[in-house]
């Protein structure tokens, strides 16, 4: 009986094509632009790491100026770094406390292969970190792995590369083995990491959460021998008097310039360590460091995303623009089925004749309202593709992945579209299956 | 097959009483042909309403092959009309968009037929009709008398026990109305009882009976038979 509606339904569709097409059109219109608004808000806010998301936290030490705090936040409170000191982030690596640390910061330098000349080399943004850094946020490898523990600690020069720079520089071949130059430093590479674009980037703050993940990692400690320093890039905050013309003079400051991640193997060792920062916190006071009230903190990913506000306010406010858009075309369309369908009324006056029941007639016209809402859907999909392709264009600032549709949007933009079209079909249907059937039997 | 009893219809606003049609008993059996006349607005299309299970009746009882249909569900009086009721009406009502086939099957859509149990039916009435060739033809490539031939194949397609034709030759000319009430004298002859509403005289004398309804008083008519 189902094919025997849809059936009824393209005829319908047909025999009032111009009806049917502005409802068609009028439903894409909505769909796409809800879908669009929607599409990077949801891809802005979603969890980037679901299955651990809770046993991945950033550390936040308050290593801070007694005087003042670093900034206030949102609530008006005082704020404490989201960075940590060298000398803290190397005395928690020393602790070893976690299951997995991740410290990291970046620098810029010039990179270019054995056989490329000086000329051909370009600067590039280099992630400096541990070799936990691809497990802990899920960096799947295509050649080779990341580097050794040793290579951690006497700071080996190796590196592991992006495939779009392994693609570059080698073609796409398996460069491991094969050796880079990062300013005038030859440095093994080791392995080469897939296309990897966690959405949003949550281990960076929010300023750089939707931008390109960096092309080319090496351990931290190798950046230190080999004394890599770009003031520029590297991005640190001071209190105080303290030097800062040279890495050393960092390093040995009270900046706070290491984003430090920890992953734990339970959520209840997580509790420990946050028990363990405060043992730390407590040691710090007795030789003069840590001196502000504020508590440290121990956050999970989806935590930092909330702190760092990664859906902003005025994406939230857009859904809510682009939903009420869509209502409005909705409106649009039931009054326009209302137009259908009472034109239809000879039809249910003599459905109803021969024997259908207001049940009958009500499926009947759900399945029209369901044509209606599918092909508004699909074409919706394609107007949402086309709209996110040209805020892709528009924003090269943001990555693509923040504009991109996965499977479940495209589904959900579909089932949108069904959906509300079934549901802003009700009035009209109702209104259809209680004709007065003996009025209707002259108007075929 | 079809006993009324006492069966009346009035209207009712907030002021005004309207009574269309007053109380009255009529019995039809299986088999019968019957003729409805009288003037326009005399109450016939009320009546023929009433008799169709599409129109509420204020008072009385009405049997449809003994089963009283006085406050049934509507669920259970569009399961009546599919079954027990074939209506023909004046302008034919046959959906442009479908094709013969499709147009005489649609009662059949809202009974429990199989596919192929369908497909003999639709075709046997088409059979029946004389346009078993054309089924895949639209109601806008015939003339006016074989969409009434097509609607009376509908009407039949799913055995019923009466057709109610509601001026079933009003909108064709005087060869192709000859050629319907022939169609509906065979049928009736075949046994299926039929209700005809008419303004026509001629056409009514061609049934065995014939009811007169005037000012909503409905009456048997004593006119010698010349079918």
């Amino acid at each position: 009986m189902g094919n025997y509606y849809f059936k009824l339904a393209w005829l319908s569709f047909k025999k009032t094509p111009l009806l049917s097409l502005l409802m068609v059109g009028t439903i894409a219109i909505g769909i796409a632009a809800a879908m669009i608004t929607i599409t990077v808000g949801y891809m802005m806010g979603k969890n980037p790491l679901p299955h651990k998301s809770e046993r991945v936290a950033m550390v936040h030490l308050n290593s801070w100026d007694p005087a003042e705090p670093i900034s206030y936040r949102r609530n008006g409170e005082a704020d404490i770094p989201n960075m940590l000191t060298y000398q803290d982030a190397m005395a928690l690596l020393t602790a070893d406390k976690a299951d997995k640390h991740v410290p990291f910061v970046s620098f810029s330098t010039l990179v270019r292969t054995e056989t490329q000349d000086v000329k051909s080399a370009e600067m590039h943004n280099i992630r400096s970190t541990s070799r936990h850094f691809f497990s802990v946020f899920g960096a799947p490898f295509i050649y080779g792995a990341t580097w050794s523990e040793e290579a951690d600690e006497l700071g080996q020069s190796v590196i592991v590369l992006s495939k779009r720079e392994n693609d570059r520089l080698f073609n796409g071949a398996n460069s491991v083995g094969e050796s880079i130059i990062l300013d005038s430093k030859l440095y093994r590479i080791v392995g080469v990491i897939d296309d990897w674009q966690p959405t949003p980037k949550f281990y960076v703050n929010s300023f750089h959460m939707y931008t390109p993940t960096l092309p080319y990692f090496v351990p931290l400690e190798s950046q230190i021998r080999n004394d890599f320093f770009s003031p520029a890039t590297m991005g640190w905050y001071c209190w105080g008097d303290d030097a800062t013309s040279t890495l050393k003079d960092v390093m040995s400051s009270e900046c706070v310039w290491i984003r430090f991640w920890v992953e734990f193997e339970s959520e209840a060792k997580k509790y420990e360590y946050f028990q363990f920062m405060a043992d730390y916190t407590e040691e710090q006071r007795k030789v003069g460091r840590f001196l502000r009230p504020e508590p440290n903190r121990l956050m999970s990913v989806t935590e930092f995303l909330e702190e760092e506000g990664a859906i902003t306010e005025e994406s939230k406010l857009g859904i809510v623009f682009a939903l009420a858009f869509l209502l409005a075309c909705l409106c649009n369309v039931m009054s326009l089925m209302m137009t259908k369908f009472y034109g239809k009324g000879g039809e249910v006056g003599l459905r109803r004749a021969v024997g259908a029941t207001k049940k009958d007639i009500a499926v009947q016209f759900g399945c029209e309202s369901i044509l209606v809402g599918l092909l508004g859907g699909v074409i919706g999909l394609a107007l949402a593709q086309l709209g996110l392709s040209a805020l892709t264009d528009m924003y090269p600032e943001y990555h693509a992945n923040v504009m991109t549709m996965n499977f479940t949007l495209m589904v959900s933009t579909v089932a949108l579209a069904v959906g509300t079209s079934l549901l802003f079909g009700l009035w009209p249907i109702y209104r259809a299956t209680r004709i007065q059937l003996s009025s209707q039997l002259k108007s075929l | 097959m079809l006993k009324m009893r006492g069966v009346a219809k009035s209207f009712v606003t907030d002021t005004v009483k309207t009574q269309a049609l007053q109380p009255f008993d009529l019995d039809i059996e299986q088999g019968e042909f019957v003729a409805v006349v009288g003037p326009s607005g005399s109450g016939k299309t009320t009546f023929l309403n009433i008799a169709g299970l599409l129109e509420e009746y204020s008072e009385g009882q009405y049997f449809l092959d003994d089963k009283d249909t006085t406050g049934l569900s509507d669920k259970h009086k569009s399961a009546l009309r599919n079954q027990k009721i074939g209506f023909i009406f004046q302008s034919f009502n046959l959906i442009p968009e479908l094709n013969l086939f499709d147009n005489v099957e649609m009662p059949l859509r809202y009974r429990d037929f199989s596919a192929k149990e369908r497909t003999e039916r639709v075709l046997n009435a088409l059979e029946k009709v004389g346009l078993a060739g054309r089924k895949s033809h639209y109601p806008q490539q015939l003339s006016g008398g074989q969409q009434q031939r097509v609607a009376i194949a509908r009407a039949l397609a799913g055995s019923p026990s009466f057709l109610l034709a509601d001026e079933p030759t009003g909108n064709l000319d005087s060869k192709m109305a000859d050629g319907i009430m022939s169609l509906l004298r065979d049928i009736n002859q075949q046994g299926t009882s039929i209700l005809m509403v008419t303004h026509d005289m001629d056409q009514a004398k061609q049934a065995g009976r014939i009811v007169e309804i005037r000012d909503g008083h409905l009456s048997e008519q004593k006119i010698a038979m010349t079918a």
